[in-house]
């Protein structure tokens, strides 16, 4: 097998239609550097290979049965754009490749992530793979066993094995950092199902060291319309819960610290830009977050919200309003409306500018239905190495934005950003902590993408508060990409808080994402 | 791929060339003959028939001496296996060859057929060359050897043989195709025998 690999790397050094002989069949194009034809089948051999539409296949032979128009090969090098599969053998036939003893990896280089499988389907037109009896192994240690695995081309390789959802890194299911304590464990770890990592479970020991540590037991499930997720939290004091099962359009949620249990539907209806969204539920909720202003009842309402959407080459308009109707069994009814109008030009530089309004008849009782009242004006403009963004909430009469400044270089960007909060003081934030003022500046270096193999970056940061004159923030993130990941190793300590979700800690974080 | 056996259909026509040993011939107006040579010259063409095995040669211009060579421009060779076209034609009875050029064949089976040059020799060995292509079945190739004898047809150069919904392609200026033709099967190889090759090959380069 360690001769494969440098045999791998120059016989893919061809594409397929350049080798010396080629036959075009409506399975694909097939090639090599000799071809054998009886007046039935021909062999290919000496290179060759199978080109369709969303995989490039190798072998030592191939041969193609003119017949019955099937395609057969053996010690097969299948190549998409994100995977390389290995199979002992291989059938092409119409829109289908069907391999035996298969091997599939999305590393660079070696096989330090693979996935094994008795057999694969592959479509060859929607590159869609299916992976029967599998198991995944990272560093030949086996992690997981699927029946029946799906791989799909458009989708990363965490997003298939339910590890990620589209676009997001994958998190180290561990936790090891300090914040009012030492938080460790199991945050998120992936359990394996039938077709994919489907569960996930969560064992973290919180604020060891101070006052009130807590132990948080969790665990969590998704299907295609379905979820679940329990989480408990156990103090000295005793212990809390949140929890959400939703089938369809039924759910139930619950949060023991906010006072909040909900029972009910909610199913979405949509004719062109107009959404129709009924609902109706059976709900308990503190309205101010505790429990002397305990509301129970039942609920039953509707939300309209239509949007239009306007473009004309680089300008683009849209229009949302929406209303809120809901009637209560023991409380007068509640009517939420508003909406909101963005206008976008997308041309040598970006402006985007938006206003947001909404309003409230009468008082919302549970949180599901609630929409809080919205004045505000908000834009953003960019040109390549600026980022302005700027926000006017009318109601609490604050400003609040920041400007970015970016030097972009082949190695990087070096950037700053100017964080600023006017007229904050004081002023309620969604979560019920009061912000406060902010005039900060960050510098900082986002190295270029990681592209090579065994390549290492740094990305540091450094704040600086101006109006308490101090190192708000200071970080530095090392990131390593070998053949199959890239690890993400991080310190970052606040040390003036510059917003109320913010507080002063340290935290070293621990990431991989998948190449 | 079994349609590659229609090579050899063009060539069956051009074996019955070398019966014209003894041809009728029929001027298109005057006939002139240079007694100084024994060269007979048609300037307006004419018709020359063997009668024999029923071949007939039109030209627009001919020129012929009898028991050495036929000499023809804007011709045309018909016969039952189909109508043969080429811009100019040389036939020399010793050595028994048929020297043609911009050559064009149709027949119900084979159609479209065209090269810049052939060349037919005695041994039954007949040699296309420069732009070779047919329209059905589609065939593009620089070089076609065919060899009637050995029921043989060498491709030399980039190829082009479409059949059906399949195509087959020699991308290189060095690719090389074998088909030989038996039990009315046809069987196609890019490795050809080092003897076959040696042995057809230098046939091309008489062109």
């Amino acid at each position: 097998m360690p001769l494969a690999i440098p045999l791998f790397g120059l016989g893919w050094a061809v594409p397929c239609r350049e080798q010396p002989y080629t036959l075009e069949t409506a399975e694909g194009l097939a090639g090599g550097g000799n071809l054998e034809f009886d007046g039935e089948v021909a062999l290919f051999t000496d290179g060759a290979c199978l080109e369709t539409r969303g995989l490039t296949l190798r072998a030592p032979s191939l041969r193609y049965d003119q017949a019955s128009g099937e395609l057969t090969a053996q010690d097969v090098e299948v190549e998409t754009p994100r995977y390389r599969f290995w199979a002992e053998e291989a059938w092409v036939r119409g829109q289908t490749l069907r391999a035996s003893g298969v091997r599939a990896t999305t590393c660079r280089c070696g096989e330090d992530l693979r996935l094994l499988s008795q057999s694969l389907v592959f479509n060859t037109q929607t590159g869609e793979a299916v992976l029967e009896e599998s198991r995944l192994e990272v560093y030949r240690l086996g992690l997981a066993r699927f029946e029946a695995l799906t791989i799909n081309p458009s989708q990363s390789l965490g997003e298939s094995l339910g590890l990620t959802e589209a676009g997001e890194a994958l998190s180290a299911p561990f936790r090891f950092d300090f914040d009012q304590g030492l938080n460790l464990g199991l945050n998120g770890f992936p359990l394996p199902g039938p077709r994919r990592f489907s569960s996930r479970l969560t064992l973290l020991a919180l604020r060891l060291g101070s006052p009130d540590p807590v132990l948080r037991l969790g665990l969590s499930a998704r299907e295609k319309q379905r979820r679940a997720s329990l989480q408990l939290d156990v103090k000295a004091s005793g212990f809390t819960s949140l929890g959400e099962v939703v089938d369809g359009p039924l759910f139930f949620v619950h949060d023991s610290a906010a006072g909040r249990y909900a029972f009910g539907l909610r199913q979405g209806y949509s004719w062109g830009g107009l959404a129709f969204t009924p609902f109706g539920w059976v709900a308990q909720d503190w309205q101010d977050g505790t429990p002397a202003t305990q509301v129970q009842g039942l609920a039953a309402g509707t939300e309209l919200r239509y949007t239009l959407g306007l473009k004309e080459g680089p300008f683009r308009l849209s229009l949302e309003p929406f209303g809120v109707f809901t009637l209560y069994d023991q409380a007068p009814r509640y009517l939420a409306y508003g909406g909101q109008v963005e206008g976008r030009y997308e041309g040598a530089f970006t402006l985007h500018l938006g206003y947001s309004w909404s309003a409230e008849l009468g008082l919302g009782r549970f949180w599901l239905e609630r929409r809080g009242a919205v004045h505000r004006l908000f834009g953003r403009l960019e040109f390549p190495g600026l980022e302005l963004q700027a926000e006017r909430d009318f109601l609490k009469a604050q400003t609040q934005g920041s400007l970015r400044l970016g030097y972009q270089q082949d190695y990087g960007e070096l950037w700053m950003r100017y964080n600023f909060c006017v007229e904050c003081v004081g002023k309620t934030t969604s979560n019920g902590r009061s912000d406060w003022e902010r005039r900060e500046l960050v510098l900082g270096f986002t190295p270029s993408p990681l592209t090579c193999t065994h390549e290492l970056s740094l990305s540091p940061l450094l704040g600086y508060d101006f109006l308490r004159q101090g190192v708000s923030r200071f970080g530095l993130e090392l990131r390593y990409a070998d053949c199959c990941f890239v690890w993400r190793l991080g310190y970052q300590e606040v040390r003036i808080a510059q917003h109320p979700d913010e507080v002063s800690s340290g935290k070293f974080t621990l990431g991989l994402e998948i190449r | 791929m079994r349609r590659a056996l229609l090579l050899l259909v063009p060539l069956a026509l051009f074996g019955l060339a070398s019966r014209f040993a003894g041809f009728e011939v029929r001027p298109r107006g005057s006939s002139e003959l240079d007694v100084s040579t024994g060269v007979y010259t048609l300037p307006s063409g004419g018709t020359i028939t063997d009668n024999r095995s029923g071949l007939v040669l039109e030209a627009r211009y001919i020129q012929y001496k009898e028991g050495e060579f036929i000499r023809a421009q804007g011709a045309t060779l018909r016969s039952r296996e189909g109508d043969f076209s080429a811009s100019s034609l040389e036939y020399l009875q010793k050595p028994d060859t048929l020297r043609l050029n911009g050559v064009r064949f149709s027949s119900k089976e084979i159609r479209g057929l065209s090269a810049q040059q052939g060349l037919l020799l005695k041994e039954d060995v007949l040699v296309l060359k420069g732009e070779v292509r047919s329209s059905e079945p589609y065939l593009e190739a620089s070089v076609v050897v065919v060899d009637t004898s050995q029921n043989l047809a060498l491709v030399l150069g980039n190829f082009s043989f479409r059949d059906g919904a399949t195509t087959l392609r020699g991308n290189r200026p060095d690719s090389t195709l074998l088909l030989s033709f038996a039990e009315g099967r046809v069987r196609a190889s890019t490795r050809v025998p080092v003897e076959i090759l040696n042995r057809l090959r230098p046939y091309a380069d008489r062109l």
